[in-house]
């Protein structure tokens, strides 16, 4: 079954999206530090809501990369976490892939607190290329 | 100040948007790296310059009359002890107590209760209609070296008044 991808291209402040079911990718990369992140994000769990409603059979691996986000965006990322979590309480095997750069104790912090909220699977990876 | 080398960077004055904030943070990253800064501290600094920036942009109170003095302003200053950021912004004399009571509450807490509380208020709180969850001062204070923030309130007109912020990183 063919669900309709979601992308997003990225802005200084708002990070690339991708969440295309047919090519099993799910990413979130670069900042997301928008004015109002109300509206930035709305249509991304509007989108993984829908998704997850449809209760698909798919695997999900999604990789969280980064840079900066503010606090307002850190609300959303825990709810996008939730929808994730609904999706492997139906029966779905989940994954969870954060990134942070190699000394930024404030992102792999970051990683640690939002792996205590979920029993999702979650990988918190250092990247060894520069900022 | 005591003597203590304090030597302004940056400083801005004026309307607050996203716009202007991606130019101070390009800006401050470039004055960070002449002056030796490593990367994980360039971006700290700039996250927290991003929450001050936004608190600026959400809650600062328009004046009733136009005011070039009014505006909000954000300046940064080379210290012995890190950088020292500074902000000011317009506020109604209504919200004055709540947010010096906040702030005193915040200003007491440990890292750890620090980091429990932002747990808390991250996975219960609420959402405003911009987007803000009541975290901004809290991510500020977490990554200030002291762990706390300094104020001030100062009468501006009859209805509102400037608060500064003050806190090293």
């Amino acid at each position: 079954m063919s669900y309709k991808p979601l992308y997003i291209n990225p802005t200084d402040e708002t990070p690339q999206v991708i969440l295309d079911p047919e090519n099993n990718r799910f990413e979130f990369v670069g900042n997301s530090y928008p004015e109002n992140s109300t509206k930035f994000y709305s249509p991304i769990l509007n989108w993984m809501k829908e998704f997850i409603d449809s209760s698909p059979k798919q695997d999900l691996s999604v990789d969280f990369n980064f840079d900066y986000f503010n606090t307002s965006s850190a609300k959303y990322i825990l709810e996008i976490l939730r929808l994730i979590q609904d999706h492997q309480d139906k029966g779905n095997k989940c994954l969870i892939r954060w990134y942070y750069f190699q000394d930024d104790t404030d992102m792999l912090e970051a990683g640690e607190d939002y792996q205590m909220t979920i029993t999702v699977p979650f990988e918190i990876i250092e990247r060894t290329d520069t900022f | 100040m005591n003597g203590v080398m304090q030597k302004m960077i940056y400083s801005y004055e004026g309307e607050m948007n996203n716009a202007i904030l991606n130019s101070i943070l390009y800006a401050m990253e470039h004055k960070m790296v002449e002056l030796g800064e490593k990367p994980p501290f360039i971006k700290k600094l700039n996250s927290v310059l991003i929450e001050c920036c936004q608190n600026l942009i959400h809650h600062s109170d328009q004046p009733y009359e136009s005011n070039y003095s009014y505006y909000p302003s954000v300046t940064v200053y080379h210290t012995d002890e890190g950088y020292l950021i500074h902000t000011r912004n317009l506020i109604h004399n209504q919200k004055v107590e709540k947010l010096k009571h906040y702030i005193d509450k915040i200003n007491g807490m440990s890292k750890n209760e620090l980091k429990e509380y932002f747990q808390t208020v991250l996975t219960n709180g609420q959402i405003s209609a911009h987007g803000g969850g009541g975290l901004g001062l809290l991510n500020i204070i977490r990554k200030s070296k002291e762990l706390r923030l300094n104020y001030e309130f100062e009468p501006a007109n009859e209805d509102e008044m400037f608060f500064y912020l003050s806190f090293t990183v």
